[in-house]
């Protein structure tokens, strides 16, 4: 199980802010691929070089990091606060 | 140091009050970042903000706990604000109290270079127009390369 968060203009194209995976890909390149598959409108998120990938709460860079079931993803554009 | 996250606005009065409460408190800096009336596309009529409940929280404690290694602070008291705002509404508070100005000088604005680049918020602006997410800039980027 792998639960992904979306936000701000993520958040807007997906359609939501949040997803459950029943399955528990092993790394972050096989969660992508899933996303892909599953949402057209992903695309636009996996595609954009500005992406940033946090794995519980810690961003992480790279296709290869590892999951494991339970694991929070969250994809989100660069940060705009304060 | 302390960290609020919240919808609520903030009391200057009251928080210069806890920085300078602080022991050895000789020098405070504050600063407050509002809604600006005019954003990138024009008159504002509202500004959202959103962020990542957990992971902002546990970034600004990261960002506050280096400014702590790189200069000797009393007391941090970090403030965002989230949700729907209106133009000339505080957004963000930064106060550091020290015992000499120049730590409390560099300290604050490290703060604030660091969480405009690296705390996951996200601000939209509300215009006649429409509403747009905005977009980060270089210079913001820049002023946290330089520390």
């Amino acid at each position: 199980m792998i639960r992904i968060k979306y936000f701000a203009k993520y958040r807007e194209w997906m359609q939501m802010s949040e997803e459950v995976l029943d399955v528990s890909p092993e790394d972050i390149g096989k969660l992508k691929r899933l996303i892909r598959d599953k949402h057209t409108n992903a695309l636009k998120i996996l595609d954009d070089p500005r992406c940033i990938v946090a794995v519980n709460q810690q961003i992480v860079h790279g296709d290869g990091v590892l999951l494991k079931s339970g694991d929070e993803v969250a994809f989100y554009p660069p940060v705009t606060g304060g | 140091m302390y960290i609020r996250i919240s919808q609520q606005d903030f009391d200057i009065k009251e928080e210069y009050g806890f920085l300078s409460a602080a022991d050895s408190a000789g020098a405070i800096v504050t600063f407050s970042g509002l809604v600006r009336s005019q954003g990138e596309r024009g008159e504002l009529l509202a500004m959202e903000l959103e962020c990542y409940p957990g992971m902002t929280e546990a970034s600004i404690t990261a960002i506050v706990g280096e400014a702590e290694q790189k200069w000797p602070l009393e007391a941090v008291r970090v403030i965002h604000r989230i949700g729907r705002l209106q133009p000339g509404d505080n957004i963000v508070f930064v106060g550091v109290s020290a015992s000499h100005r120049a730590a409390a000088f560099a300290a604050a604005e490290f703060i604030m270079d660091y969480l405009k680049t690296r705390a996951p918020f996200w601000k939209k602006e509300i215009t006649a127009g429409g509403e747009y997410w905005v977009e980060q800039k270089q210079k913001d980027e820049q002023a946290a390369e330089r520390w």
